[in-house]
Order: structure tokens, then sequence, then C-alpha cells
């Protein structure tokens, strides 16, 4: 893992990894989370009364955007002992170990920082949308507005002074906890343990995909009941565009390499400005100048090499007088066999 | 034949095609260097914010440009673009598969190894040609579908353009340095006259003509419209429009059929 120069003043922050554990079994839907996140960033919300359609839907908005960084999600299931079974699910930034989104950020913008989390820069962001294509959780978001791409930052400027995120802070079921990475992995694991009796599908999320994700999920249901991918994985044609950025490089440096070779083989080799020729009555192209040892050479040739300079006019008149012998004698060739045939 | 002291040539490019490979140079080297801004990471990293951003604005721009220059060349001549498509798709005779065959080795050892004659469009050059081509509209549509942006053709599919935008900068990358290698006359059979074929009057020198496309340049010089004879050391004028001899009947029914 590579930090950018961005240690933070409490130093546990800067030795350890951190994380946020969210525990979906003591969630009570309350979303003072997801508000105390728009508040803390000041990310816009609609201003006017009914602004938003009706959705049937008790998420709002519908999906986190550039203005919301932590959305929190309502799935409803028929079961459990008052008929209704509701699936609380946390979508945000996972700040990922093997972050896709640094992976294909070209300007450096998206970078590690120190605690395992992963942040965007907004004095280098130029809102390309790369980060986009190697999300597998579909989190950073264009802004419009900036014109750069936003998501969770894991409130640096609040750990930098010794809090904690703002959505933990806000937390009255105590759902969310921060602390140290490998803490928060022990407990989700004996909350799990503790949950199956209830909740047979519960899991611990972010243990370890991607190389572990520094937002822990507890999650009642299983993972799938939330929207989360199982075993997610930086989408294919992000790797394979990372893939052809070295292997461009090997390619061209092969590339000139054989040419340059070819090119070092072949110095020696040289062709004559104008040794060849067409003549139009014989149908036929000679390469001028080129003297043999027993004579002249009419065929049609390229890569000879050096020659000697002769005479044009005297090939010509030699091979004009070869080619008329040939003629006569494919003539005479020609009417004898035509006596044979008759006869 | 030429007389003493005169040299002839054949038109092979005209204006038309000539400035439309010229801004293929010109075009492709600003949009490569604005593009390799993003695609190569390390100097992504280290060029300043406004500098990305004017680099992308430009990289934009220049492609603009040129798609203009495919527009306006193909609405001036489109025979160009059409007999070029011809030309590749063109079934391959005996030499043209005789040519492939022996084009690497030649390419190593041009002294020893003999090329077959070959039409107006080598076999080899056909296959470069497409390969090109493809690379060429691949940047232009991919590009057009970057450009639009994730929000409007959704993350999936933005991923798989950019993807073929990186492929074509891949195939771009590489087979530019062949076709430099070959078009400037690198190569010492090729001689740097090569490079003034297209980029200069568009007129070969006979000797040239039947070196390279031999089956062509017998078919011009027994037409004689598209030839012209000028003394030795002086040029002739500027290529503007050229007779398509097979099309108007005074060559061979098929141009590249072998002899």
């Amino acid at each position: 893992m590579q930090y950018k120069d961005r240690p933070l003043k409490t130093e546990e922050y800067n030795r350890h990894e951190m994380a946020i554990l969210f525990d979906a079994s003591k969630c009570t839907g309350c979303k003072g989370c997801q508000v105390a996140c728009k508040q803390w960033n000041q990310n816009a919300s609609p201003v006017f009364s009914h602004e938003y359609t009706f959705t049937g839907s008790y998420e709002s908005p519908l999906q986190n955007d550039s203005e919301t960084f932590l959305h929190m999600t309502f799935d409803e299931y028929d079961g459990g002992p008052l008929g209704v079974e509701w699936a609380f699910g946390r979508e945000a930034c996972h700040h990922c170990t093997n972050a896709g989104c640094v992976m294909a950020c070209p300007t450096g913008a998206c970078h590690y920082v120190a605690g395992g989390f992963v942040d965007i820069d907004p004095e280098v962001c130029i809102g390309c949308h790369y980060c986009q294509t190697g999300c597998p959780f579909d989190i950073p978001k264009h802004s419009v507005r900036d014109g750069i791409e936003r998501k969770c930052w894991m409130c640096l400027d609040r750990l930098e002074e010794g809090r904690t995120p703002a959505c933990v802070g806000s937390c009255t079921s105590n759902a969310l906890e921060f602390g140290d990475r490998e803490v928060m992995v022990e407990k989700a694991q004996a909350r799990v343990e503790f949950l199956k009796d209830r909740f047979p599908d519960a899991v611990a999320y972010g243990i370890n995909e991607l190389g572990g994700l520094h937002v822990i999920d507890v999650l009642p249901y299983g993972a799938e009941k939330v929207g989360l991918p199982i075993n997610p994985s930086i989408p294919f044609w992000r790797t394979a565009s990372e893939f052809l950025r070295p292997a461009t490089a090997v390619g061209v440096v092969a590339t000139v390499g054989l040419l340059a070779a070819a090119r070092i083989n072949s110095r020696h080799y040289f062709r004559s400005t104008d040794a060849l020729e067409y003549d139009k009555a014989l149908d036929e192209t000679f390469l001028i100048g080129k003297v043999n040892q027993d004579g002249f050479e009419d065929m049609p040739t390229r890569g000879e090499g050096e020659f000697v300079e002769a005479n044009k006019d005297e090939i010509l008149e030699a091979l004009r007088e070869e080619q008329a012998q040939a003629i006569k004698a494919n003539r005479n060739l020609a009417s004898q066999n035509k006596r044979e045939g008759d006869k | 034949m030429a007389t003493e002291k005169t040299i002839r040539y054949i038109a092979r490019h005209d204006i038309f095609k000539r400035i439309w490979h010229w801004s293929n140079i010109v075009f492709a080297f600003l949009l490569l260097i604005s593009g390799l801004i993003l695609f190569i990471d390390p100097i992504g990293h280290s060029v300043p914010k406004l500098g990305l951003q004017v680099a992308g604005v430009w990289h934009r721009i220049f492609a603009v440009s040129w798609m203009s220059v495919y527009v306006v060349t193909f609405i001036c001549r489109p025979s160009n673009l059409i007999n070029s498509f011809k030309h590749i798709f063109h079934a391959w005779d005996d030499d043209d598969k005789e040519f492939m065959a022996k084009f690497f080795p030649y390419m190593a050892n041009p002294k020893n190894v003999h090329l077959p004659k070959q039409g107006f469009t080598k076999s080899g050059q056909r296959i470069s040609d497409a390969a090109m081509y493809l690379i060429i509209f691949g940047f232009m549509i991919s590009g057009i579908l970057i450009w639009m942006g994730p929000d409007a053709i959704g993350v999936t599919a933005f991923s798989f353009f950019l993807f073929c935008h990186d492929l074509c900068t891949f195939g771009f990358s590489i087979l530019i340095f062949i076709h430099i290698y070959l078009g400037a006359g690198i190569i010492p059979s090729y001689t740097p006259r090569a490079a003034g074929w297209i980029l200069g009057n568009g007129y070969v020198r006979e000797s040239d003509a039947l070196y390279h496309w031999g089956h062509w340049a017998e078919d011009e010089l027994n037409a004689e419209v598209n030839v012209v004879e000028v003394p030795e050391g002086s040029q002739p004028g500027q290529a503007l429009k050229i007779v398509d001899i097979y099309k108007e009947g005074l060559g061979p029914e098929h141009e590249e059929s072998s002899k």
C-alpha cells in the first residue's frame, strides 16, 4: 500500500489500519448517519418540499450520488415474526485495500491515505470518470457542479482532529463503530457467530474482499439481500485496460528493436536510382546496367546490390533480337504442331 | 521509354489524398501527445491539473478537426476512400501470396530476397491499411462514446469503450513505427524518396514504381494518361487529379492480375 503525504494528526491512525464497523442487526434505519454525512460535507439536498417524486421506497435518494456520499438502503422481505423483514444496508465507499479507483485514476487524484482509506484530491481530479470504471460497488460519482468525482472520504478532517467520521458520531443505536481494523474484524466475526441462530445467512462482509475493506459490514440477511456483490472484483474492462499499458510499452520496444535490427542487417544494401525501365513495345521491365560474366540479364529483378554501368541501348537491342528469335521459334513450333494435328 | 536525360513520372496520389495523409500525420501526432498524458500514468501523475484539463480539451478539438478532414476529403473525392476499401477486399492472386510469404525475410535481407510484382496496393499494404482503418475508426467511434460519458451510456459501456480506445492506442503505437520505417524509406531498399510520393507532389519515378508496384506501373506506362516525362533533375508539378485507367478501360480488367 502506498500512502501520499497525508499523515494524520492522530498518531494512532498513522500507525494502524482503521475501519468502520457497521452492524446492520443494530441499525434502526433512522438515517441519522446519512444526514450527518450531508451536513458535515455540506452536500446539497433538494430545497423544495415534495421535490422528490414518490418512489414507493423508504430510500431517499434512491442511490448515492455526488451529493450523497452515504446512502442507507432499505430492502423489505416477507417473513419474520411480524411478517416483514427489513434488511438495512449501507451504500458508501468501502475504502478497499486494492482499490480499483486508485488503479484506474490517471492523474493520481485517487490515492491511499494513512489508515488505509481512499481519498479523491479535488485539487488534482479532472473529472475524467476513470475511477467509476474501476469500482465494483459503483461509488464514485461525477459532480456536474464541481467537474470532479466525489465520494466518501472518511471525514479525514475529523480524523485529523482525533474524532470519528461524522456518520459514526451520529449513530444512536451503536450500529456504527470506528477503530483499529483488526479489532473491528474480530468484533464483526464474533457478532456474526452470535447472530447465526436467528439469522442463518448472517455474514461479515469486507474482511478479505479486494484485499480487505475498511468498512466492515455485519449483514444478518447476507450480502446479496442488500445489493452487495459476492466476491467483488475490479471490473473486467478496467483490468483489461490496465494490462494494455505495459503491453503497449513492450510492443513498441519490441517493434522498434526488430526494425532497428533489420535496418542494421541491411545497412550495406542499396538500390540504384533509375535501374528499372519499362519498354512498351516489348511489354517488359528491364534492369538497366546489370552486367554479369556471361552477358546481360533481362528479367525484372530487385535487390541486386551493386551493378556495373552499361550501355542501355545495346542491352535492349540484344534483348529485342533474342525475343524476336524466340517468337520465330514459337511460330515454327506452332506450325509444326498444326501440321501434325491435321495428319 | 525515357530518352536520354529525361525521367518519366507516374501520378499516384492526388491532391485530396495527400491533404488527407498530411492531416493524418499532424492530427495523429497531436492526438497521441495529448492522449498519452492520460494513457501513461507517470506522466498523468506529474502534470498539473490545469495542464491535464487543457490536454483534454485540445484532444477533443484535434479529434473533431481530424474527423472533419476525413469528411471533407471524402466529399471532395469519394473515390479515394472507396477504392482504398476495394483494394483491401480484393482477392489475392499468386503474386500477392508470394509477396506476403517473402516480406518479412525481405525486410531482414533485401539484397537476397526477391519480391514479385504487385498491383496498385501491395498485399502486405492491404493488411496494414485494413488494420489502420480499423484503428482510426475505432478511435473515432470509441472516442465519441467516451466523450458522452458514463451518465449517458452507462458505466459498463463507458468502461468497454475506454478499453477499445486503449486497444487502438496499442495497435497504433506498434503499427505507426512499421509504417514510418517503410513509408519514410528508412528500410534501405525503399530509399528516402518514398516519403515524397504522398507527402510531396504525388508523382513516383518510373524506376521506383516498377520496383514497388510492377503490374500497376506497367499498366500506367502502357496507358500513358497519368505519365509525365521531364528533364532529368527537374520535378513534375503537383498531381491534382488522376485518371482511373481501370475504370476508363485503359488498363487490364483486373489490376492485380499476374502477368
